[in-house]
């Protein structure tokens, strides 16, 4: 994977922790999504059946995610946006500093090049901080699919690529994932009036 | 008996799904509820069988399969999910009876609730019998959607909270995982993609060559993400809310089923990365959890907490203690492992099933402990008392062993400060849960009387095959450390 292209995927990370709109996050994070699978899809050529498949499969994980993502997005739209919780400084300074101390933390392990191991630990700190800094619950289902970009830099960035099998089972699991927390925003935008996480810190008192 | 096995290892994961698939056919709540119970009744039996063959043949070498195994350890963890699911769908009708669902009408909401129920279950079938890391990521993630929805099944805001929370905290959990998952993958890995190069025993032949700094980020990356999911402390946060808020049955498979199977994958990654991470690097991540969870658990179980709130920290409390066991790597701590997972499985789904007539009789309980249950129902109060009785580790319960072999263990072989400091914690651990066990027995009574006795007698039916269950497991508890079981583990006596 060409370092541009892991830089662009990073920096559309960045971009979803700066957004003030969860729709423009969305935006940028489904975008990330769907330029990660054709960039696996470029590599293909040259490679084994198998990463041809495993990258057909990136793409189409990509566009059903992406579907969902937009559906969600409709069904849940909310009057105003929320009130920011912590300045943009604040937010990006945050996603910075738990990007470069888990950069630094991970040694290298032996994909292809150190610029793919370096952007998928970036991508997962970037998810980490998405999660801590973002209250609009839509931010938490952002903020898994970044991580899950993250895995997919280092999995088509392994030598001979992941097992396939290992490729469909993860892709299933995040498309119904996904799904799940789609169904769980608008039940809890109709019982919370908003889709607001800050609404729900100790409601649950069993 | 091999090709038996080969057999109920496909059958014992595909009956429940194959139940699930049956519901859609009842045209009434209670035919619903009829197909539910009856045929995980049925279903659970290859299960059953399969464990009980696994633990009859355990001083032999484990069979395998493409991508399963079947040994001893996943036995008694197979056992555990497959018995407590079954009961969890024998108590589930009393339930749904009692708090139809307010998003569906009776019919609909029972599809809904018996589906994703068994679905959930028959993943977690699936997860002691997985034979590579991969694929137990695989099902371990794929019982979130499943249990998440049955979490917030209630459509009350607090369950949609903490279903929720559930859903986000153990993705993402499992997310970092996954990342440990591919690091440890292109670690191992020596040439084309592979299956095989995430086997626990290809992991385990070649974790002496493997690069011990990479190896060591992997394991630590894949066991704090599993960790979200097993409930230990401090990434916990899920656990008491999700325990609270689901229907008991749901709850009792969570706390018994699901949470020791996750710990199972972590033992079992633990087991087969020791000669690459080192022996210190396991004790000292399982014991931090450990331990954590236990100072975590203890302050709250001395607070007067609603009857599943309780039940929820002490899930957090058992969890370190299972965590704990992992860490001390001794035989002894072994056989308490084993013991324990039984034993809190048995005892905590009682809890959760009593919730339901409980709950019923004495509504004050889902805001403040239960109180002078002796003097409002026996059979209650039975299930109760030897629910809190053994959870509290109160001899002649198996926790009370199975604890004492883990200590044991820990001064045998672990570091001796931290078995010193999970004995004390343990011991203020029991100080509180026997506080709410006098005061929920023989405290000032509250609530109203069973009209009859056919609104308590499940539970007393339950509590009774409980009561004689931990009692015989007690008596093998004895006879556990040195036996195959846990030779066919630790590879000594």
């Amino acid at each position: 994977m060409s370092t541009g292209l892991l830089w662009l995927l990073v920096a559309s990370g960045f971009g979803a922790v700066a957004a003030r709109r969860p729709a423009v996050a969305a935006v940028l994070v489904t975008s990330q999504t769907l330029l990660l699978g054709a960039g696996a899809l470029a590599m293909a050529p040259g490679r084994s059946g198998e990463f041809a498949v495993a990258a057909g499969l990136l793409m189409l994980k990509a566009v059903l995610v992406t579907a969902i993502v937009a559906v969600a997005i409709r069904r849940s739209r909310e009057a105003r946006p929320h009130a920011d919780e912590s300045g943009l400084l604040v937010r990006l300074g945050a996603a910075v500093v738990l990007v470069l101390v888990m950069v630094a933390l991970v040694p290298e392990y032996g994909l292809e090049s150190v610029a793919a191991e370096r952007g998928a630990t970036a991508l997962i700190a970037t998810a980490l901080a998405l999660v801590l800094v973002r209250r609009p619950i839509l931010f938490a289902v952002l903020a898994f699919l970044i991580a899950e970009n993250g895995i997919a830099v280092a999995a088509v960035s392994v030598s001979g690529a992941l097992p396939l099998i290992v490729e469909a089972g993860i892709a299933f699991d995040l498309v119904l994932l996904i799904g799940v927390a789609a169904i769980f925003q608008r039940r809890i935008l109709a019982a919370f009036g908003t889709t607001d996480s800050s609404v729900m810190q100790g409601g649950a008192r069993g | 008996m091999d090709d038996l096995i080969a057999v109920l290892v496909l059958i014992a994961p595909l009956a429940p799904v194959a139940v699930a698939l049956a519901v859609p056919a009842g045209t009434t709540a209670t035919a619903a509820d009829r197909i539910g119970r009856w045929g995980s009744a049925v279903a659970a039996l290859p299960a059953v069988l399969l464990g009980a063959l696994a633990l009859i043949r355990a001083g032999d070498a484990p069979l395998t399969g493409s991508w399963w195994l079947v040994d001893a350890p996943g036995a008694v963890f197979l056992l555990t999910v497959s018995v407590v699911g079954a009961a969890s769908a024998a108590v589930s009708p009393a339930w749904l009876r009692t708090n139809p669902s307010s998003r569906a009408g009776a019919l609909g909401s029972r599809r809904v609730y018996w589906i994703a129920f068994l679905l959930f279950w028959a993943t977690l079938v699936a997860v002691p019998l997985a034979r590579n890391l991969g694929v137990a990521w695989i099902l371990i993630e794929a019982t979130t959607a499943a249990s998440a929805l049955l979490v917030a099944f209630s459509g009350k805001r607090s369950a949609l909270e903490a279903g929720w929370k559930y859903l986000v905290l153990t993705s993402l959990g499992l997310t970092v995982a996954l990342f440990g998952i591919v690091v440890l993958y292109v670690t191992a890995a020596t040439g084309e993609a592979s299956l095989a190069v995430l086997d626990w025993d290809a992991l385990a032949a070649r974790a002496g060559a493997l690069e011990h700094d990479a190896t060591l980020a992997a394991f630590v990356l894949i066991v704090a993400g599993l960790a979200t999911k097993a409930g230990w402390a401090p990434v916990h946060n899920w656990l008491p809310d999700a325990h609270s808020e689901a229907p008991p049955p749901v709850s009792a498979l969570l706390s018994a089923a699901l949470l020791p199977a996750v710990a199972l994958i972590a033992w079992r990654l633990s087991l087969a990365l020791v000669p690459a991470v080192g022996e210190d690097a396991v004790r000292m991540l399982f014991g931090g959890f450990g331990l954590v969870s236990l100072a975590v658990a203890v302050p709250f179980l001395w607070r007067p907490l609603p009857w599943k709130r309780l039940l929820a920290y002490s899930s957090l409390e058992h969890m370190g203690v299972i965590a704990l066991a992992i860490a001390f790597q001794h035989p002894l701590a072994t056989a308490g492992l084993l013991l324990h997972v039984l034993g809190h499985g048995l005892a905590k789904s009682l809890g959760f099933y009593a919730t339901v007539p409980l709950l019923r009789y004495q509504p004050s309980a889902a805001r403040r402990p239960p109180r002078g249950l002796a003097s409002l129902d026996r059979g209650l109060a039975g299930a109760v008392g030897v629910s809190l009785g053994t959870l509290s580790g109160l001899p002649p319960s198996p926790l009370f062993l199975s604890e004492l072999l883990i200590l044991a263990g820990g001064f045998a072989g672990g570091p001796a400060w931290m078995s010193a400091l999970a004995a004390v914690l343990l011991a203020l651990g029991f100080l509180g849960m026997a506080h709410v066990l006098v005061e929920g027995l023989a405290g000032r009574p509250s609530g109203r009387r069973p009209s009859s006795r056919r609104g308590t007698r499940q539970i007393q039916v339950l509590a009774t095959v409980a009561a004689v269950a931990l009692l015989a497991l007690t008596v093998v508890g004895y006879s556990l450390p040195g036996s195959d079981i846990v030779r066919a583990v630790t590879g000594v006596a």
